[in-house]
């Protein structure tokens, strides 16, 4: 205040620790509903699981390592966890590549089949794989009929039942990541590599794929955390003795009453996740940033897959036979066109194999489940609307999902602002903290919360619903969110701020409203996020507190109707309807924006 | 405060969008910017008179868009004052300072229409119905776009929103118009017919303007001053004539026009002094002020009009290549190891110089300069 300048100076200086307390101001409150809600009932889990009897003991420990059957379960996740990823990596690589390479049309339509299911209840699709696996169910038919097989094969409620479901819905989990790759791939950059003398599968080999790896990495990622503690697919489609470790844990919660081995098993499975979420913490965090890629990181996914060391490798062989490899190469270029597009068709048959049964199921004339159904009424949706426990389940998910769906908003936009707009100490780590909801099993989230409530009358109201699906909704907003800041061009704002804006008023005449789609997609995910939860479900719920999945969940298990198709078919609706809102909101607005800055 | 206040009373102006008397001096003292160790503005010092039209030239990466942005109020000085009218503002944030800014690529808020967009910051001002109606009006009248108000931005060409954002960045008569690379993004035709009436609507409205331009033939055509930057630093502020014949440093020199480089050797005795140039076996006459370089060896720069081509079988020079543009023509000669460019006037009857032929290479002293060796 001695610049004498200053007393004459339009306005006042501004507090000095304005730039940091803004973002403190906008993530407080995710973090104070992420520690109570989140954290401290996940601490309380691991701190349960170090106690027996109320003193410190690792007995809990001690029991499941010297336990036979935790070993062959944990076995079993991860040889399933391993094997799903791998399958699916095979199937979603060739169909990402083709969507990437269609004009933009096809690929929105390619991309659209891919999300549907994506966005589409688990309990919906699983329950899909039932009717579509069974001895007599279309498949069994189709191969009968094909005289391939001379009786039905056992293909649900085993093993199988579990991989074949598992890869469906993990499938987009990998299309997406390794499709956003891919699209960053420069074209040219394969056209330069034949020019210079590649065939085309040598070019795909040495630019595409080590290229696409980031985007491989994150998908393989993705897939595998999401394995280790999935619940519904194995639960519904596996036999009794093929357990995997999220089924063990809430068997113990649930029906043998061993909380504290229930705790020390879910720790377990939450360390494997973090530390695995930890390894790839770089990788992720670049979601945050978009840095120009730098060498080691590349490096480091590299080595994570072997490739650094066997890439030199694969140069010294091919220099050696060269002439062998060309013909090698020409021969494949040959066949290169019809097998892609033959593999991409296979994995998008396996996206929307589900709808296809579950669409006529819907309008089926049977008093039981069978299909393909032997005539058509509107009978089981007529059920559905004059049964009134249906309808209360249904209302109640409604209201409290779209209770938790506004509360994700409201505190994930913010969140994202901070994130993406400022520079402050603890950025990286909070941002980990806000999207772990979404790798952490929420299996384990369910018990801590189970815990943590455990004697409180929240357990089976309401209220214990709409956080929990908060928990798991905000992050799907804050991701949501951070990607539309991260497209939004900030120069828009200090436009409005050279005309004479204020701060606020251009948050609310400027941003906001041309950030009004990605809100609205952030909403839209958060609800249906909370709209679809059964794990949470299996250990909240009470006679007052009875959401939509549940009953559905207990349809599926104690009697098997065409009821639940009824259910997708209207959530079908309601999604493509959204969905449509949302392309022609979007459309409108990226279009105006397009030809906006189109002639630049 | 103070800034707006003083906005909203100049509404009453009388002529169409002119700012009132002296107002729009605009002084940089010493100001440097920092991010993390790469300084982006290095001790930049600029005195604007109000009214001036002044360009900063440079290529990307020489601080002219940062110094831009300092002056608009995005971005903070690492240290050094701006000032506007002796008044101090380096604190005011960027939406009290009132200066008119066309952006890059207009930043026309595209969920508005033309008039929404134009009347955005008399609304900011508190003036709203009839009044900004009337302004609204006048200011496309100024562009030149009367009857375009209820278009949205993207019904609109390149140059008409071009006009847009100048529209809206004059409505509420800046003292001081900010433009960065506001053409940019327009092909060349275009280009040239806006320049113009930039320059027009200049005179019109009487606005201080700043212009960032990377075009020194835009810089040049428009600006009644150039300052020229690289990495950082102010190389020369003055009238594109200044830059022209006299570059202050080997940059502007090379930066600004054409310019040949040739290796020479300095002896200096009193008043005068020599400059040899080994390659050419010249020795010219110079002026002290034309050699700028302190030590005894330098760089003897002369434009390609200044070089004079004689045909000699007997010469050492020769012809290696030779461009027709009607009233000149362009020689590429290679002398020793070194290579000139040269333009000759044509003069009707005479032959062209052709490749291979022998000339001899001439300088016109008076319009050489000699700058330190090391650039």
């Amino acid at each position: 205040m001695s610049n004498p300048s200053m007393t004459i100076s339009p306005t006042r200086r501004w507090p000095i620790g304005r730039d940091r307390l803004a973002p403190v101001l906008l993530l407080l409150p995710i973090v104070v509903l992420f520690t109570f809600g989140y954290l401290m009932p996940l601490t309380q889990l691991v701190l349960k699981s170090l106690q027996s009897d109320g003193v410190w003991s690792l007995k809990s420990y001690v029991e499941i390592a010297s336990s036979s059957s935790f070993f062959w379960i944990v076995l079993r996740t991860l040889t399933l966890a391993l094997t799903v990823t791998i399958i699916c990596l095979v199937i979603a690589y060739p169909l990402a590549y083709t969507i990437s390479r269609c004009s933009r049309g096809v690929a929105t339509l390619l991309l659209f089949l891919v999300t549907l299911p994506y966005l589409t209840s688990v309990l919906i699709r699983t329950y899909a794989w039932i009717v579509l696996l069974s001895p007599s169910g279309p498949i069994n038919r189709m191969l009968l009929g094909l005289g391939i097989v001379s009786e039905p094969l056992q293909m649900v409620f085993n093993s199988v039942g579990v991989y074949i479901g598992m890869v469906q819905v993990q499938l987009p989990l990998m299309v997406f990541p390794l499709y956003a790759a891919l699209t960053r791939v420069n074209p040219n950059l394969t056209k330069a590599a034949q020019s210079l003398g590649s065939p085309p599968t040598d070019a795909f080999l040495r630019v595409t794929l080590p290229a696409s790896m980031p985007g491989l990495v994150s998908g393989c990622t993705l897939v595998f955390l999401s394995c280790l503690g999935f619940y519904i697919t194995p639960e519904l489609l596996g036999g009794p003795d093929d357990y995997l470790i999220a089924q063990g844990i809430s068997l113990r919660v649930l029906i043998l009453g061993n909380f504290n081995e229930a705790a020390a098993q879910s720790s377990l499975l939450l360390l494997a996740v973090i530390v695995i979420f930890l390894v790839f913490r770089r990788r992720i965090a670049e979601e945050l940033d978009d840095r120009p890629r730098s060498d080691d990181i590349n490096v480091s996914s590299a080595l994570a897959f072997g490739f650094a060391v066997s890439r030199p490798l694969v140069e010294r062989i091919s220099t050696l036979s060269h002439g062998a490899s060309l013909h090698l190469h020409e021969l494949l270029s040959s066949i290169r066109k019809p097998l892609l597009y033959g593999c991409a068709g296979f994995a998008l048959l396996l996206l929307v194999l589900p709808f296809a049964v579950v669409i006529p199921l819907a309008f089926s004339d049977a008093p039981y489940l069978t299909f393909p159904p032997p005539a058509y009424s509107l009978r089981w949706f007529s059920r559905l609307f004059n049964n009134t426990q249906w309808l209360d389940a249904l209302s109640f998910s409604l209201r409290w999902a779209g209770l938790s769906a506004l509360l994700s908003v409201v505190v994930g936009v913010p969140a994202a602002f901070a994130l993406v707009r400022h520079r402050f100490l603890g950025r990286l780590p909070i941002y980990l903290l806000l999207i772990s909801p979404l790798i952490v099993p929420h299996v384990v989230m369910a018990v801590s919360l189970f815990f943590a409530l455990a004697g409180s009358p929240l357990i089976g109201s309401p209220i214990a619903f709409a956080l929990s699906y908060t928990m798991i909704g905000a992050p799907y907003a804050v991701v949501v969110m951070i990607a539309g800041l991260k497209r939004f061009d900030r120069t828009l704002e200090r436009a409005a701020s050279s005309l004479g804006a204020s701060p606020l008023t251009t948050l609310r005449t400027v941003t906001l409203p041309l950030l009004f789609p990605t809100l609205a997609s952030a909403a839209i995910f958060a609800f249906i996020v909370g709209f679809d939860d059964v794990v949470f479900g299996l250990f909240l719920s009470g006679p007052s507190a009875t959401p939509l999945p549940m009953r559905m969940w207990d349809n599926i298990r104690l009697e098997i109707s065409p009821q639940i198709a009824v259910i997708a078919v209207l959530f079908l609706a309601v999604l493509a309807i959204l969905y449509l809102l949302r392309l022609f909101v979007g459309a409108a607005i990226e279009g105006r924006r397009t030809q906006g800055g189109g002639r630049t | 405060m103070t800034i707006i206040a003083a906005m909203t009373a100049e509404h009453s102006a009388t002529t169409p969008l002119s700012t009132e008397g002296k107002r729009g001096a605009v002084s940089v003292d010493a100001i440097t910017k920092t991010f993390g160790s790469v300084k982006a503005v290095d001790n930049v010092s600029l005195s604007i008179q109000p009214g001036e039209f002044v360009a900063l030239l440079g290529s990307s990466g020489s601080g002219k868009s940062t110094l831009l942005m300092m002056l608009a109020g995005f971005e903070a000085p690492s240290s050094g004052d701006i000032k506007l009218d002796g008044v101090r503002i380096n604190d005011v944030p960027g939406h009290r300072r009132g200066f008119g800014i066309v952006f890059q690529n207009y930043a026309l808020f595209p969920q508005m229409t033309v008039a929404e967009n134009i009347a955005y910051p008399l609304r900011r001002r508190g003036m709203s119905g009839r009044d900004a109606e009337r302004e609204v009006t006048k200011a496309l009248k100024l562009v030149a776009l009367d009857g375009y108000g209820a278009r949205l931005p993207s019904q609109l060409s390149g140059g008409q929103q071009q006009r847009v954002a100048l529209a809206r960045a004059l409505v509420f008569r800046p003292p001081l118009l900010l433009m960065d690379e506001p053409l940019g993004a327009l092909d060349r035709k275009l280009r040239q017919q806006l320049q113009m009436e930039i320059k027009l609507i200049h005179k019109e409205v009487g606005s201080t303007i700043i212009f960032v331009t990377h075009d020194q033939e835009e810089a040049l055509s428009m600006a009644d001053r150039v300052a020229v930057l690289e990495r950082g630093r102010l190389q020369q502020f003055g009238s594109p004539r200044d830059l022209y014949e006299e570059p202050a440093t080997a940059f502007v020199a090379d930066f600004i026009g054409e310019m040949n480089f040739l290796p020479a050797v300095i002896r200096r005795s009193g008043q005068n002094v020599g400059v040899s140039a080994p390659d050419l076996g010249l020795l010219l006459d110079l002026r002290k002020d034309q050699v700028l370089s302190q030590e005894d060896r330098g760089l003897l720069a002369v434009r390609p009009e200044f070089i004079r081509l004689e045909a000699d079988d007997a010469a050492t020079a020769t012809v290696l290549e030779s461009a027709y543009t009607g009233t000149n023509q362009s020689v590429l000669v290679q002398v020793g190891g070194l290579r000139l460019t040269a333009r000759t006037p044509v003069h009707p009857g005479r032959p062209l110089f052709q490749s291979g032929q022998r000339v001899r290479v001439a300088l016109e002293a008076a319009h050489t300069r000699v700058f330190p060796a090391a650039r």
